[in-house]
């Protein structure tokens, strides 16, 4: 059943429920077969065996987040890539490879940096698998087996599991909502409440949706956590939709997206601290911004394009220009993590609020006609919730702010005075996506244990409530 | 011994047993030949819950080494439990099998009984998951239990607040960490097994329990803590107790029984420690190993609960029996003072000498040494019981007030640092009169911590300006009064104790209604229960029903004085942390050393040198309506503080035991007075003429010798503000500073009375060592001591003065070590 190292067989499509995996794991303990390669004689060093190595003595320094010397271990190909002081690999020799220089401590300093030195049977494997060409897992370890997927076991959950319904949008005409749940965005008919396609094949938990200002595209957004962002652009004006184009880029999901006002860019924010622009067009990256020191929640585009501002687990909101993609300046008002932000259809304010619990609005100073000026003062500001403050939405004329939070709230806020203008009936989970309308009457809330509220802008506190489809 | 293979490296198993088990007669069933199999009964419920087994050799009750990697197992009906090489017992079908464990000619047997096989026991987030993240560390200070977290992921430090964590878990950060639907793909799976990089290392495997445990979880659907959880009632450890011998290795085993009758194995998620790693050293997963000899106690910790088990290692000596049944017993300390020696082949030393034993008491009880005079009348008497009279007279003189008058002033922190002089004078007063009164200690502890009034005429109340906040006096009343620090526990569950933040907030609030105004004269105060006022729970952000640790909680609307309900329980005979504390310190001042190590550090895993000691005199003392003097006479009339401070040839290496008494540096005012005493000089300390530094009432009285000598400051309780530490300060100051020299140099006190008195040489060392030692010289002393003093007269001609060699004669007495330790 397993090979060496735990990995996992791959007969396709076997399944373990999680009941059974207590026996399960007690029979990989005794079935683990030795490696045998391609029956040759003497077998040659797999890169999965130095990539156990490497992952557990190297990767925690040599990772996405860390990257010491530039230099990341956590992929065959990253490895051969080296680092910013060249080569660690120089396959078929070990004398000459950084690697193999730094392990022995020929070269300082000596690696696993500060800690205890490999066992010399790990540093003999490394130099024979170098001597022996330094091969990829394609040539050891077999092409179809993409790195490390092969190690997850198959978990089934016992009891019926739905994805968090954390990314919605109203299309421009409020003729439908697109509802991102786990893999799949559902689109309702708002006319008689109907879900009427669904977009599937997404990488995990959809974490942003949003339609074009043409309403033509919509864009969905999300990717594996910890490993990359995917955002898929469907064309949405045929009955079935089609997918236009997939984007891979950041190295952790992504968050947050929004499309410029002309349509032609999208920005994306991601757990990896970037945010980036994007071509809509080729799918290209236009220009990564940096300067976040925590991960980036929130995204969007002023009225006017040229602008566009961020907010972070940094406790930052920043604006950036957009056609430079340099930063204009950065607001730090806030007491802990910024989790949305939002901004007003007039341009002349903006509105951000996160952990501690307060929704702050903040104005642009100066010249506001082209869409902002290089600085903004805080206006004012108000305890919202019992918890994180989890989104904001601008309602289209600008009238209302509603806002959602981890106290399972829903409340409407005059967003000129910040005066508390209704809550809605307590919610069954977190809010993990809220929207309103582009005709300014409806209120969507998706929820972490997977379903959907619609609510009347203008009507009670109670709404529609809709299980998303799994 | 390879360790042992343990149950749950095996399985994602989560194993459940029955603490309500009808249990068969263990004893008998397991007592064939010289074998046991522990735990003596074991029920197993749910789907593939498992039991590691283990077997020791047996004399008598004591447990003497681990049988369980030479045994053999069999199980009489596999249909309903298996039983593996490792002696890890496994549930397959309702029912009940007996395991039987076979090593050479002897075997054990124990019962298990399997209910519920069929389903697997639902696991909680509490229970279950948290301690997977302790265990691997994922909650830890370094990683995500930071203050700040690591990459924005933080847990609370060693899962304190399990409902926190779950939100932290399953929803924060856009819910990126749980994948409800693949669980497998779950970024709290993917980074601790390294398919994800981790900034934190590999931290365990996806076949690893901890997987197990981790997906089972989410595969139920991610179950929220609950109020309805079982919580844990009871911690077991198997083996309890073991005599072993150094390179013994003794694998541990934990038990834990839930309130919903389920019992698991729980050893793989217990922290494991030891208090003696030179006696015994305990690894990760439980394996004791055998160090030296002495006893060690290994704790273990689980849900913020704590067991230990003792690992009792004797020394190699041949001690005769007849050596403990010979030794003498004045009273029930000398008894169960050589039960343990015995434990342990240590050998009691002799009686101390009488010369020994006089000078030692009055150091120990009153803080002087006996007149020249007191020493020679007490060698002279020759009746029965002579020690027994002294040490009752002792306890009559004024001495004894002033000395233990400042004892509990360190403890209550009487300085004018902190207090007015005048309130520093009232608070002083009443903790003397107090003393010289015979107060007990529990009325004593009741009046300070009910006090209100004027500070001015009511000197307790000032203990409530001196704690002016809930936080103060919880950590305060902790330590002082219960031995402890509970300070930990204020901003999360104490790591390695019981006592949790909720514990420590029900407490505070106790504490939530005094207050303090200005009284009508300056340096007055006015304290004064309030009608209202609440200390919120930090987190939970509402006050807690006041409660005392793990007393009865006082409804949140009662208007009582919520300081009068604590200090009921605080003092109430069932509380034995109270007696026990000032036991223990009472103890140490005798002995120089706490039964439990130190004085305010007793927690369970910091166990007594010897348990049954601190019960029984804990009990005497509560029975004897906590008088401190009943106490001290007791102790002083052992056997065991009479005995020599010369250890035996086998003896020297115990300073924990009690087979000698325990040679120690005396306190810095004692040595003060000590030295003023011998040569009639009283020391002037400034403000305070005509007072001995043992009847200072405030530590912030100016005194270089005092403050080189480790004199507390009292900032805080704690015992270690007394520093006991030599130094070069001291050395030098003794040798070459003013104290001693300038009382030598005075003109009138003891040099002066040798000179006018024309004392011959023999007078003189005889005077001297007699004040200074309790003792007369040896002859040979005599002769040494004699001869210097005419070489010294000499080389200075004939019309020399005696002066300068007296003086040398008593310098070189004062600074030896007979003199400045208490032996």
């Amino acid at each position: 059943m397993w090979i060496e190292n735990g990995r996992f067989p791959v007969p396709a499509g076997a399944t373990v429920a999680a009941a059974s995996l207590a026996a399960l794991l007690a029979v990989a303990c005794a079935a683990r077969a030795p490696r045998v390669q391609n029956g040759s004689a003497s077998p040659g060093v797999s890169f999965s065996q130095v990539d156990e190595i490497l992952r557990e003595s190297c990767e925690h320094c040599h990772n996405a987040d860390d990257e010491k010397g530039g230099l990341l271990m956590d992929s065959y190909a990253s490895l051969v890539a080296g680092g910013e002081h060249g080569n660690a690999l120089v396959p078929g020799d070990s004398a000459a490879s950084r690697l193999m220089q730094m392990i022995e401590g020929r070269l300082k300093p000596r690696m696993p940096y500060k800690e205890d030195p490999l066992p010399r049977a790990q540093v003999e494997l490394i130099r024979r698998w170098i001597d022996e060409g330094a091969p990829g897992p394609e040539a050891t370890d077999g092409p179809a087996v993409a790195r490390r997927e092969v190690e997850i076991p198959d978990v089934k959950p016992l009891v019926p599991a739905a994805g968090a319904v954390a990314a919605l949008a109203f299309d421009p005409l409020t003729r439908r909502i697109a509802v991102g749940t786990y893999k799949s965005v559902h689109v309702m008919a708002l006319a008689d409440r109907t879900w009427t396609a669904t977009l599937k094949d997404h990488a995990d938990l959809i974490r942003a949706v949003a339609f074009s200002p043409d309403g033509k595209r919509l864009a969905v957004a999300g990717g594996s956590s910890g490993r990359n962002g995917e955002i898929k652009i469907w064309d949405m004006t045929a009955a079935v939709p089609k997918l236009v184009s997939t984007i891979q880029g950041h190295r952790d999901s992504i968050l947050a997206i929004a499309f410029s006002p002309d349509g032609g860019t999208i920005a994306s924010a991601s757990y990896d601290k970037l945010v980036k622009l994007w071509n809509v067009a080729d799918g290209k990256v236009i220009a990564t911004l940096k300067e976040h020191s925590d991960a980036v929640y929130a995204v969007a585009f002023m009225p006017g394009g040229t602008q566009l501002l961020s907010a972070a687990g940094d406790r930052t909101v920043k604006v950036w220009n957009v056609s430079t993609g340099k930063r204009l300046f950065t607001v730090n008002d806030s007491l802990d993590a910024v989790y949305t932000a939002a901004v007003h259809p007039s341009g002349r304010w903006f509105a951000a609020a996160g952990a501690d619990r307060m929704i702050r609005i903040w104005a642009w100073n100066g010249d506001t006609s082209s869409g902002g000026g290089n600085t903004a003062t805080l206006q004012s500001s108000t305890f919202a919730h019992g918890e994180s403050v989890l989104r904001l939405a601008y309602s289209p004329d600008g009238a209302i702010l509603a806002s959602a939070g981890a106290d399972r709230m829903i409340k409407l806020w005059d967003a000129a005075t910040l005066k508390e203008k209704q809550a809605f009936e307590a919610q069954p989970d977190w809010v993990m996506g809220l929207a309103l309308s582009a005709d300014g009457k409806l209120l969507a809330a998706g929820r972490y244990d997977g379903t959907l509220g619609l609510y009347g802008v203008a009507g009670g506190r109670s709404g529609e409530q809709f299980v998303v489809p799994r | 011994m390879p360790r042992l293979s343990r149950a749950l490296l095996a399985s994602a198993a989560v194993v459940v047993l029955s603490g309500a088990f009808g249990a068969p007669k263990a004893d008998t069933r397991d007592g064939t030949g010289d074998l046991a199999i522990l735990p003596h009964a074991v029920v197993l419920r749910g789907q593939g819950s498992r039991q590691q087994l283990i077997v020791e050799a047996r004399a008598g009750t004591t447990y003497t080494g681990n049988r369980t990697a030479t045994s053999t197992f069999a199980s009489s009906n596999p249909n309903v439990a298996t039983v593996d090489a490792a002696g890890v017992v496994a549930a397959v079908s309702d029912g009940r099998a007996i395991i039987t464990a076979r090593a050479g000619e002897v075997s054990a047997s124990t019962v298990v009984e399997v209910e519920r096989a069929s389903a697997p026991y639902p696991l909680t987030f509490r229970n279950h998951v948290v301690p997977v993240l302790t265990r691997a560390g994922c909650n830890s200070g370094p990683c995500h239990g930071s203050l700040s977290g690591k990459n924005g992921f933080k847990l609370t430090l060693r899962g304190y607040d399990p409902d926190l964590d779950y939100l932290t878990l399953t929803r924060q950060a856009a819910a990126r960490r749980i994948n409800k639907v693949e669980p497998a793909r779950s970024l709290m799976l993917l980074k601790p097994t390294l398919a994800v990089s981790h900034g934190g290392g590999k931290r365990f495997a996806t076949r690893s329990p901890e997987y197990g445990v981790i997906a089972q979880w989410i595969a139920a659907g991610t179950p929220a803590p609950a109020d309805w959880d079982p919580s844990m009632t009871r911690l077991e450890v198997f083996p309890s107790a073991a005599r072993l011998k150094p390179g013994d290795e003794q694998p541990l085993v934990v038990r834990a029984h839930f309130s919903d009758g389920h019992a698991e194995d729980v050893t793989r998620w217990v922290k494991f420690s030891s208090n003696e790693g030179a006696v015994a050293t305990v690894s990760e997963d439980g394996v004791a190993k055998v160090q030296g000899a002495g006893e060690a106690a290994i704790s273990a910790w689980y849900l913020s609960q704590i067991v230990t088990a003792r690992i009792t290692s004797p020394f190699p000596h041949h001690i005769d029996a007849a050596a403990y049944a010979r030794a003498p017993r004045a009273n029930f300390i000398d008894g169960l003072v050589l039960t343990k020696l015995s434990e342990l082949n240590i050998e009691p030393s002799p009686l101390s000498s009488d010369t020994e034993f006089i000078r030692r008491a009055y150091l120990d009880a009153a803080g002087i040494l006996p007149a020249p005079e007191e020493v020679r009348a007490f060698l002279s008497d020759t009746s029965a019981g002579k020690r027994a009279r002294l040490i009752d007279a002792l306890l009559e003189r004024p001495e004894f007030v002033d000395y233990w008058a400042y004892k509990w002033s360190d403890l209550l922190l009487v300085s004018s640092r902190s207090l007015p002089s005048n309130a520093m004078w009232s608070y002083y007063n009443w903790i003397r009169s107090s003393v010289a009164a015979d107060k007990p200690w529990d009325q004593m502890a009741r009046e300070l911590l009910t006090a209100s009034g004027n500070t001015l005429a009511n000197g307790a109340a000032n203990y409530y300006v001196l704690h002016k906040n809930p936080i103060d006096v919880t950590e305060n009343v902790a330590m002082t009064f219960m031995g402890f620090s509970i300070t930990c526990a204020r901003c999360h569950n104490h790591p390695l104790e019981k006592w949790t933040q909720k514990d420590y907030y029900q407490m505070a609030n106790l504490f939530s209604r005094i207050a303090v105004k200005n009284g009508p004269d300056r340096g007055d105060l006015i304290v004064y229960p309030a009608r209202t006022g609440e200390i919120n729970h930090p987190r939970l952000n509402v006050p807690l029903a006041p409660r005392p640790l793990d007393g009865p909680s006082l409804p949140i609307e009662a208007e009582t004085d919520r300081r009068q309900f604590f200090a009921e329980w605080l003092v109430s005979p069932d509380n034995t942390f109270f007696a026990r504390a000032v036991v223990n310190r009472v103890w140490k001042n005798f002995m120089g050393r706490g039964l439990v190590e130190g004085v305010d550090d007793i927690r369970d895993a910091n166990p007594p040198s010897n348990p049954a000691l601190l019960s029984a005199l804990t009990r005497d003392f509560v029975a004897h309506r906590f008088e401190v003097k009943h106490l001290v006479r007791t102790i002083m009339n052992s056997t065991t503080y009479q005995l020599s401070s010369r250890p035996t040839a086998t003896n020297a290496a115990d300073l924990k035991y009690h087979s000698h008494y325990i040679a120690r540096r005396l306190p810095a005012e004692v040595i003060l007075d000590a030295i003023s005493q011998v040569t009639g000089v009283a020391e002037n300390f400034p403000g305070y003429p005509g007072r001995r530094a043992l009847q200072l009432p405030d530590a912030a009285v100016d005194s270089y010798f005092l403050t080189a000598f480790g004199r507390p400051p009292r900032v805080t309780a704690a015992d270690s503000e007394r520093q006991q530490e030599p130094s070069i300060t001291q050395a030098l100051h003794v040798i070459n500073g003013d104290t001693i020299n300038q009382k030598l140099a005075a003109p009138r006190g003891l040099i002066q009375i040798l000179i006018d008195g024309k004392s011959d040489n023999r007078t003189a060392v005889e005077r001297i060592y007699l004040a200074a030692l309790s003792r007369h010289p040896s002859d040979e002393e005599l002769r040494t001591l004699s001869r210097a003093m005419d070489d010294g007269l000499a080389r200075g001609g004939p019309d020399s003065p005696r002066r300068p060699v007296l003086e040398d004669l008593a310098w070189a007495v004062l600074t030896g070590r007979e003199f400045l330790f208490n032996h």
